[in-house]
């Protein structure tokens, strides 16, 4: 069997310039690196407190999305095909809106006029978190959605012919068939999390050690705002490596299903 | 490790587009009971009814003297009735070995993970394969994977088990193998089977019921229906050919064709003259060469021979036999008394 199928061998020239396109910016910004500077740059007080913050809010922005996210994803994939065709357009729409609009409807709504002002959020770091919740959610509420709605429900019949309780199933059927798609779910989740800026500027602001995440201490050395351009350059080389590590992490934990 | 038998009474009636299912069923403690009848005629509405799958849209389902379900209003959900399905699909937990699939039934009602996982290991002797625990149901074959569920199904110490053509899917020899070890784990429980194939319904079951159309044709003891099929249907799934015709003289006559019988209960049938009747007989029993004429309507080969299908009946001959034969041909067809047998024809 051609496992290969039989696309258009000619094909092989826009998908290489598609990947080309993806690939050789990065290689760009790496030869950019001034590497003498480079460990005085990524350990700086100001760069490693954007980073230590990055990856908090990002962890805490992905257990949030994962605590109301998993459950949201379920009740889509098991909703008649109308309200889950609904369902998941609302989902998309804060994937598909600009951040920047992400992070003025935030404020509208936890501004100090707003609907809930009186938490007094903005500009603190639970506003950074709520801003990458918002951006993030989508992506692990359709990647889960997804890998639910692929298994379908005969599996949860199958154990509840069994005497399963509703609970049981979750817990030993949807969630571990879930698995890879949770993962992915859960990846995607925080590598947009830890990536957000435009919400996060607008809303939580950018103040050194409270909100201001890699993305926008990057900005802010870009702006040659008491910072140096390698500094810059040097703290995107680091985002770009720990996104790559997640990655890799993600890849050598191999769900045991043998299909 | 079998519960005590228990008995089922259901009278299944649920609304389909086409037409109403409307069934009645009742299954002796520790008996199986095979359901056969054509596609689309309600089987798998009455086992998802069965399951809890399916709704009631009036009827009952008692098991044991226990209202399961009691339209409108008494519905009891599938993993509390005690009744496990097995289909054409094994359904295995693709993520869990074969050992922790069989054990879900029990580790779900709350059997520590060591008991149940070593009575697991029992079953899977039971199903005919020791030492196969540790292994995952993708790495089993489709044979494997029928045991594996059937092993599981039974752990979960279930009430009923409803079998849905759980060896459709597999080869003839698989299927035959699966088949025995069915028959003889299944003995002493309460059991519904859906099948296509008679040769199933013979070996699983004590009683034979044919559904058309939503509604119950005939039942009874499995020989005495595949013997006796009082419909279209039934001569069908029995394998028989089936004219229909009026008793005439201690004889069957239809169209301008007679048969005689010399079984006892079919000349008593045939006493009354002008009595609607059915003739039954096996394609093979079909003689071509003298008698009463007939059309060809067309050929085909079977593994054996060849089947001559005519307006009276079909014919399985030797190869040499229909030689020259085409549709559209007039032959001449007789069946020996000793092979016929008469039935009520409504």
């Amino acid at each position: 069997m051609r496992a290969a199928g039989y696309v258009p061998r000619w094909l092989i020239l826009p998908a290489a310039l598609g990947l080309l396109f993806l690939l050789v910016p990065l290689t760009a910004l790496i030869g950019r690196v001034e590497w003498a500077t480079l460990v005085s740059d990524v350990t700086s007080d100001a760069a490693l407190s954007a980073l230590g913050l990055s990856l908090a809010t990002g962890a805490a922005a992905t257990v949030l999305c994962a605590v109301v996210g998993i459950p949201l994803a379920l009740m889509i994939a098991r909703s008649p095909a109308r309200i889950a065709a609904l369902l998941r357009a609302l989902v998309t729409v804060p994937l598909v809106l600009p951040p920047m609009v992400g992070g003025v409807a935030l404020l509208y709504l936890f501004g100090r006029t707003g609907w809930l002002g009186a938490l007094g959020l903005p500009f603190t770091t639970p506003a950074v978190v709520l801003a990458q919740v918002f951006v993030a959610l989508p992506f692990l509420v359709l990647a889960v959605e997804g890998a639910l709605r692929s298994t379908g429900v005969e599996f949860e019949r199958a154990a509840a012919s069994l005497g399963a309780s509703r609970a049981t199933i979750l817990r030993r059927v949807t969630l571990p068939l879930a698995a890879p798609g949770i993962v992915a779910g859960v990846v995607l989740c925080f590598a947009r999390a830890i990536g957000e800026f435009g919400a996060t500027a607008l809303f939580a602001g950018n103040r050194p050690g409270v909100t201001q995440t890699m993305p926008l201490a990057i900005y802010t050395a870009f702006n040659g705002a008491g910072v140096s351009q390698g500094t810059a350059v040097a703290l995107s080389l680091l985002l770009l490596v720990t996104a790559v590590a997640v990655l890799l992490l993600v890849r050598g934990w191999r769900p045991g299903v043998g299909r | 490790m079998i519960p005590d038998a228990a008995a089922l009474h259901a009278h299944v009636v649920v609304r389909r587009r086409d037409f109403a299912v409307d069934l009645s069923l009742d299954v002796a403690p520790g008996d199986t009971v095979a359901i056969m009848g054509r596609s689309g005629a309600g089987k798998s509405t009455l086992l998802g009814a069965l399951a809890g799958l399916t709704p009631l849209d009036a009827g009952e389902i008692v098991l044991d003297g226990r209202v399961l379900d009691r339209a409108p209003r008494v519905r009891t959900a599938p993993m509390r009735r005690g009744i496990v399905l097995l289909g054409q699909d094994a359904r295995l937990f693709p993520h869990l070995t074969a050992r922790e699939n069989v054990a879900f039934g029990p580790r779900a009602a709350g059997v520590p993970a060591s008991v149940a996982h070593s009575s697991a290991d029992e079953w899977l002797v039971r199903v005919g394969l020791p030492g196969a625990g540790g292994r995952r149901p993708g790495q089993l074959s489709g044979g494997e994977q029928q045991r594996v569920a059937v092993a599981r199904a039974l752990a979960a110490a279930p009430r009923v088990v409803l079998l849905d053509e759980p060896l459709v899917a597999l080869d003839a020899v698989t299927a035959s193998e699966i088949r025995a070890m069915l028959r003889e784990c299944l003995a002493g429980v309460t059991s519904v089977a859906v099948t296509h194939d008679a040769v199933d319904a013979a070996a699983l079951a004590d009683r034979l019921v044919i559904v058309e159309r939503g509604r119950v044709t005939q039942e009874g003891p499995v020989r005495e229906v595949l013997s006796a099929p009082a419909t279209e249907v039934a001569a069908k799934i029995a394998g028989l050919e089936r004219l229909v015709g009026v008793a005439r003289a201690g004889g069957w006559e239809g169209s301008g064709m007679r048969l005689e019988s010399t079984d006892a209960a079919s000349r008593a049938l045939a006493g009354t003259d002008g009595v609607a009747l059915a003739a039954v007989f096996r394609a093979s029993d079909l003689r071509l060469g003298e008698g009463f004429p007939a059309i060809v309507s067309h050929l085909e080969p079977t593994p054996t021979g060849v089947r001559v299908v005519t307006d009276r009946g079909a014919a399985e001959v030797a190869p040499g036999e229909a030689a020259g034969l085409g549709p559209g041909d007039a032959v001449r067809v007789s069946v020996a008394p000793d092979r016929v047998r008469f039935v009520a024809a409504s």
